[in-house]
């Protein structure tokens, strides 16, 4: 596999945190990640159980994660910003929702390496990821916890 | 041969994916369609010799459409256009039928599935053991780089069919073993329920249906070189939808018979109905809605708690399978009436390709029947009966001929005006349709008597069933007015004295109310029989329900 991104790197040290028996999956996770996007291929579910056997949190991190670090970079970088809403990045988020055609073009990396935030953008990376976790269907608890865990890596990764 | 050959599309399967095969088809078709309109509407707006050649004659009483195959082929070898769409449709069946194994291919590796890793032997034998105490057939494991942890049986074509595990299960594996052998039993429930095949029996229907009817209405709603335009569109488009949603209602129903078969070992019980407990979610609704390919996880509970309900979920899933086939013949027969007639032949190539497969299908649904019935002892002896048989295909040919009124308007010109061969190869699809329709109504019956267990109900219930039936029949016949068209294909002084004279008029009618009054009568006769044809073909509908004895795992061990 590639070297992880900044992202992956964060969402590995959250899972070493929160969910230390999912390390042994941690890279497929990730390239499961990169391939498929969000929370993996959910497609069409035709003939699946329909319910999980186990609650697996790597893809939830690996999201969440994604999102801290595009929201950080947005905050302190007016140019990553406009990058990221750019026609391009919307083409590019558009053609990976289909299926068929998603495999040939890889996600967008990001810069590689986390920015400077200081406490207030900390606090609003939080309630942003933890909004982000409860859209994804995580109960109220569990996002709280995950949104902590991933803005506390964030703010001690700080150089 | 390595497991990685072995999921390869490429390597040539036993048996053609339906599912594939339908969304190629029906890409293709569409193009052609678009093309077409384009072609007509911009390039060549007239084509006369075509549509003098398809539209309905002004002149004479009979017959209503031109009836000289041969012309109408001659116009349109004789007319360029004609030609290269004929061509081009011949092209596209080509195409489409060498593409499946590619998007089958393309279909797995844009989701990256591949087979199992080796180090994931623990997996491996662990699935093997379940597979053996669930009498199931050794399934061949792939992965699926997503993180959720569910699973899902999927066809590439090839039997058995792929057992997809998710990243999450190799997690569940290791920390959840009772959950994972509760969902992986789940799946060998749609294996051990055929459900795989009886899933791409219900899609292909639906994708028939889009492409017989819904396709070419709408096309001749906006064209005015199609003979169909005078269709309403929005009826077409209101049985699509309903079909649709019978195909996810089947599916859901087949839910219920996987957690039934998950369920057979205790441990497993309360592996599953703990896991669907979680899937609750407290304080919020749970998704409800006919598209939804799974039930709530709350009513999946209610179900393995109380057993008793699944009879309802069963009941359901019969009634939309006996639906499906009840829209699908239709569909068949308004395509095999089109190509046969040689009206808009060449425009219905590509769908000619799709209806049939439908009848491959329709096979399919056969052949399932079949085996079922012999797993389950229910047929024990199977007599030649020919002359039932042949009742039973008659009375399926009348009322298939009659289900919807375009498709009995089509057959009044056809059985005027051709032999008794071509009527017997265009209704062959309308008496299988119909017959399979009446199976399912009798399938319904024998369900709810083989849970009341009383011989007096089971008289009374099968005699009302087969009552319904019967009136459903005689309503359709009464209201379509054709049984006479058929009867007196082959007599054709008959039918013209019926049709051309006063007292032939009256005739008619008396003998339509005869013919409807004996129709009643033979269905009743037929259903009333234990064991009867129509009884025996009910299996495609209640296979593997309530009241059927089901192999037990020990007894599979």
């Amino acid at each position: 596999m590639d070297e992880l991104t900044a992202a992956e790197r964060l969402a590995r040290d959250v899972v070493q945190a929160v969910a230390a028996d999912e390390l042994p999956l941690f890279d497929e996770n990730v390239s499961a990640a990169r391939r498929t996007g969000v929370g993996g291929s959910s497609g069409d579910d035709v003939l699946g159980i329909g319910i999980e056997a186990t609650a697996v949190l790597t893809p939830m991190i690996i999201a969440l994660a994604k999102v801290a670090v595009g929201a950080a970079w947005t905050m302190v970088s007016p140019a990553f910003a406009k990058k990221a809403a750019g026609p391009v990045a919307r083409l590019r988020a558009v053609v990976r929702k289909v299926p068929l055609v998603r495999w040939l073009i890889p996600a967008e990396k990001d810069p590689g390496e986390l920015p400077q935030l200081n406490p207030e953008q900390l606090e609003g990376i939080r309630e942003l990821v933890e909004g982000r976790a409860l859209a994804l269907g995580t109960p109220v608890a569990k996002a709280a916890l995950l949104a902590e865990a991933v803005t506390g890596r964030l703010a001690v990764a700080q150089p | 041969m390595t497991t990685e050959a072995r999921i390869d599309p490429l390597q040539g399967g036993t048996e053609t994916s339906l599912r594939f095969l339908f969304l190629a088809v029906t890409t293709l078709t569409a193009s052609m369609y678009a093309w077409q309109y384009l072609h007509f509407r911009y390039v060549d707006p007239a084509p006369v010799g075509l549509l003098e050649c398809t539209q309905q004659s002004s002149t004479g009483p009979a017959p209503p459409y031109s009836s000289d195959l041969a012309q109408c082929w001659a116009e349109i070898i004789a007319h360029p256009t004609a030609l290269t769409l004929l061509l081009s449709s011949l092209a596209t069946i080509v195409v489409t039928l060498a593409a499946v194994p590619l998007l089958a291919v393309g279909y797995l590796r844009s989701r990256g599935i591949r087979a199992l890793p080796a180090q994931h032997s623990a997996v491996r034998d662990r699935i093997d053991e379940l597979s053996r105490a669930l009498g199931a057939p050794e399934p061949r494991v792939v992965i699926e780089p997503a993180g959720a942890a569910t699973a899902r049986m999927l066809s590439d074509g090839r039997r058995p069919p792929l057992l997809v595990l998710r990243l999450g299960m190799l997690q569940a594996f290791r920390s959840e073993p009772v959950s994972f052998d509760a969902v992986v039993a789940h799946e060998f429930g749609h294996l051990t329920n055929r459900d795989v095949l009886r899933a791409q029996l219900a899609i292909a229907a639906w994708w028939t249906l889009t492409i017989c009817v819904v396709l070419p209405y709408a096309v001749g709603s906006f064209t005015k070189w199609s003979s169909l335009n005078s269709a309403p569109l929005l009826k077409f488009v209101v049985l699509l939808v309903v079909a649709r949603w019978l195909r996810d209602a089947t599916l859901r129903a087949r839910e219920y018979e996987a957690d039934v078969v998950a369920a057979r070992s205790p441990s497993r019980r309360a592996a599953l109905q703990e896991l669907l407990r979680r899937a609750v979610t407290p304080g919020k609704l749970p998704r409800r809605g006919l598209r939804l390919t799974h039930p709530p996880p709350g009513r999946r509970l209610e179900v393995l708690k109380s057993p008793g309900t699944l009879l309802r979920a069963s009941m359901f899933d019969v009634a939309c399978l006996g639906a499906l086939a009840y829209f699908s013949a239709p569909a068949l027969v308004f395509l095999w009436n089109q190509v046969f007639y040689g009206r808009s032949a060449m425009t219905h190539a590509p769908t000619a390709a799709a209806a049939t497969i439908g009848v491959i299908a329709g096979a399919g649904l056969w052949r399932i029947a079949w085996r079922d019935a012999i797993a389950h002892r229910y047929v024990r002896r199977v007599p030649w009966q020919p002359l039932r048989a042949a009742a039973a295909l008659f009375a399926g040919a009348v009322v298939g001929a009659n289900l919807v009124p375009t498709i009995g308007a089509n057959a009044h010109g056809f059985t005027s005006s051709h032999s008794l061969t071509e009527v017997a190869v265009k209704l062959l699809p309308a008496a299988v349709g119909a017959t399979l329709s009446a199976a399912f109504a009798f399938g319904l019956a024998r369900l709810v008597a083989a849970r009341t267990r009383t011989r007096t109900s089971m008289l009374v219930l099968r005699t009302v069933g087969s009552a319904a039936v019967a009136g459903c029949c005689a309503v359709i016949l009464y209201w379509a007015n054709l049984s006479v068209d058929v009867l007196t294909t082959a007599p054709t002084l008959v039918r013209e004295a019926l049709i051309f004279s006063t007292l032939g008029t009256l005739l008619e009618t008396w003998v339509r109310f005869v013919l409807v009054g004996l129709g009643v009568v033979v269905a009743v006769l037929l259903a009333l029989r234990k064991n009867s044809a129509l009884d025996r073909l009910a299996w495609l509908f209640t296979s593997g329900l309530p009241g059927t004895a089901e192999p037990t795992e020990a007894a599979s061990a």
